[in-house]
């Protein structure tokens, strides 16, 4: 099968890793190649996602069987393993741990990370044929990518203390800012390609807070950051590093070396004082 | 964040609490907005019920425009001289109803608009002669999670009207208002239709489709005013995906295209509390 390259100059060591089709299947159409430009040709709407934590190329492949059933296997190389764990912590809801580095299954589609590679294997429908086939070809899939990549150092800093299973996304586009909780419509805090960030949710559904922590590339950045934080989350007249806000929860932020850590929605200030001593911790461990 | 009216709008109109944060509205320069629902909209088999589907229309239509008759409600919006571009949304996994379609197409021939005068399109508005002349547009489609805008929406729907689709995408499609500006576009909506029959409340994977995230709401949005159409429809998004999860889950980026239609454009209003809505037919799980 051969395989059709849309705009694409350099073919990449993705095509590696297409699985074989499973015992009654078969490849429906060649293979397509996308790079960040001719993606959106691709994926109707959907490209900026996968732009924006950095793809470099994604290869797809059809197979359908006998009953015109239809898998859609997709394999993207975003370049660093940091950006392939980044968008699965958008996606998934929860680390089922079968696949590569971190996966779920949910109805019809399985999607997986492993070393700089994002994996999505998805059918147009569900039933045990299709799951038995998307189980096969994350597998071999998986098995394939032979090498493994290092999450983001800033997710290890995470206090792991009320930290909700799974309840993080690491990002490095500002448009990801506002995952879990509305915190500003615009870049207010200068996050880019050479920040990283992660938000993490903490605490139990009704006493739930969240913690955001921005790894600059030096201390004068994060400082500025933090003045942008206090301007425009706390009382300037005062030192306070917390306030109390009007729907009675509590917000916080404070620097730590090229880091910035702030803390919303916090049930008290002590939660506060709390989870960012604990990071504070963590980093200059 | 402390001192921000953009701040304000986005947390209410995103999340949860719009009318505290809204405060009052101002009687007399509301933006009406009929939610029309019918349980029996659609078989076992996801088949619209067409019949039911006429009497949603006209009664929505009435309730709309104020009128007493439906011909009344019609003629409001269909002129027999008219050149109309129906635009529809022909996304694979939700499109709009072909039945809803042609509909609006048999009741703009029955308000005079010559057949060969109308045309339904999607992807190939740019191209098609009726659209480019057109006086008239009709703006329909689903609502639907988007994981760059927040959500598909009327708003987002003319982007096939634009030359350079990528202008848009900036900011997470912050100006799709823009759109509706167009020499193109500019003035010529008479109605917007936002179905939410099977709306799509949340998304995985790359094409962003799973039958998991739609549910039976067997409802239509219509108004004049696309914003408070699409603001109205976001909201029950939103609660939607607060049942499902168990807790506010904002849609992921934030669907701030609407909130800038309203607070940067002007194009319409976003505030719910400066939106007349009024709900018709089938009450059970509203969610707004």
């Amino acid at each position: 099968m051969s395989i059709l390259f849309a705009n694409i100059s350099t073919p990449q060591n993705i095509t590696d890793f297409l699985p074989a089709a499973p015992a009654g299947w078969k490849i429906a159409m060649e293979d397509k190649m996308y790079d960040s430009k001719s993606l959106y040709d691709y994926i109707d709407g959907g490209a900026e996602l996968y732009i924006s934590y950095g793809m470099k190329e994604v290869i797809s492949r059809f197979i359908t069987n006998e009953t015109r059933d239809e898998i859609r296997i997709e394999i993207f190389d975003m370049s660093e393993s940091k950006n392939a764990f980044g968008v699965f912590t958008h996606t998934r809801t929860q680390n089922e741990g079968i696949h590569g580095q971190g996966s779920q299954y949910f109805p019809g589609t399985q999607i997986f990370w492993k070393d700089r590679f994002y994996v999505s294997i998805m059918a147009t429908d569900e039933n045990e044929t299709i799951r038995s086939a998307i189980e096969d070809l994350a597998s071999e899939i998986s098995n394939k990518i032979t090498t493994t990549g290092k999450m983001p150092d800033i997710v290890s800093l995470l206090p792991e203390e009320n930290l909700t299973e799974d309840g993080c996304i690491y990002f490095h586009h500002y448009i990801w800012l506002n995952s879990y909780y509305y915190i500003a419509n615009d870049n207010i805090f200068g996050i880019d390609k050479h920040t990283n960030a992660i938000l993490a949710k903490y605490g139990s559904k009704e006493n739930r807070h969240y913690l955001l922590c921005i790894e600059y590339a030096n201390e004068e950045k994060s400082d500025s950051a933090y003045s942008v934080f206090k301007t425009q989350f706390l009382d300037q007249q005062s030192d306070e590093t917390a306030m109390q806000i009007e729907d009675g929860s509590w917000l916080g932020g404070t620097t730590c070396g090229k880091y910035l850590i702030c803390l919303f929605n916090a049930p008290s200030k002590t939660e506060i004082n709390k989870l960012i001593g604990k990071i504070t911790e963590n980093i200059q461990r | 964040m402390k001192n921000s009216t953009l701040a304000a709008i986005g947390a209410s109109l995103f999340f949860t609490s719009p009318m505290k944060i809204y405060g009052k509205s101002r009687q007399g320069n509301l933006s009406r907005v009929v939610l029309i629902r019918d349980k029996n909209i659609l078989d076992e088999n996801g088949n619209v019920n067409k019949a039911l589907l006429e009497k949603m229309l006209d009664e929505g239509l009435v309730k709309l425009t104020g009128m007493k008759f439906r011909e009344d409600a019609w003629a409001q919006i269909f002129k027999p001289n008219d050149v109309l571009g129906i635009k529809t949304n022909v996304w694979t996994h939700l499109p709009t109803p072909r039945e809803l379609e042609n509909l609006l197409k048999e009741k703009a021939i029955g308000m005079g608009v010559i057949p060969e005068k109308i045309s339904i399109n999607d992807r190939g508005v740019k191209n098609d002669p009726v659209f480019q002349k057109s006086t008239a547009l009709i703006n329909v489609r689903p609502m639907r999670t988007h994981n760059w805008s927040g959500v598909g929406s009327l708003l987002k729907n003319y982007i096939t009207f634009a030359e350079d689709l990528p202008a848009y995408h900036p900011d997470s499609c912050a100006d799709l208002a823009k759109l509706h500006n167009l020499p193109v576009t500019k003035g010529k909506t008479r109605l917007n239709i936002l179905v939410m029959f099977t709306p799509l409340f949340h998304g995985v994977g790359p094409h962003h489709y799973n039958k998991k995230y739609v549910w039976n709401y067997y409802g239509l949005i219509m108004g004049f005013d696309p914003v408070a159409v699409d603001s109205t429809g976001l909201r029950i998004l939103q609660a939607k995906r607060k049942e499902y999860f168990g807790e506010d889950q904002p849609l992921n980026p934030p669907a701030k295209h609407i909130m800038l239609a309203d607070t940067r454009h002007k194009l319409g209003t976003a505030d719910p509390g400066k939106i007349e809505l009024i709900k018709l037919g089938w009450e059970e799980d509203l969610l707004i």
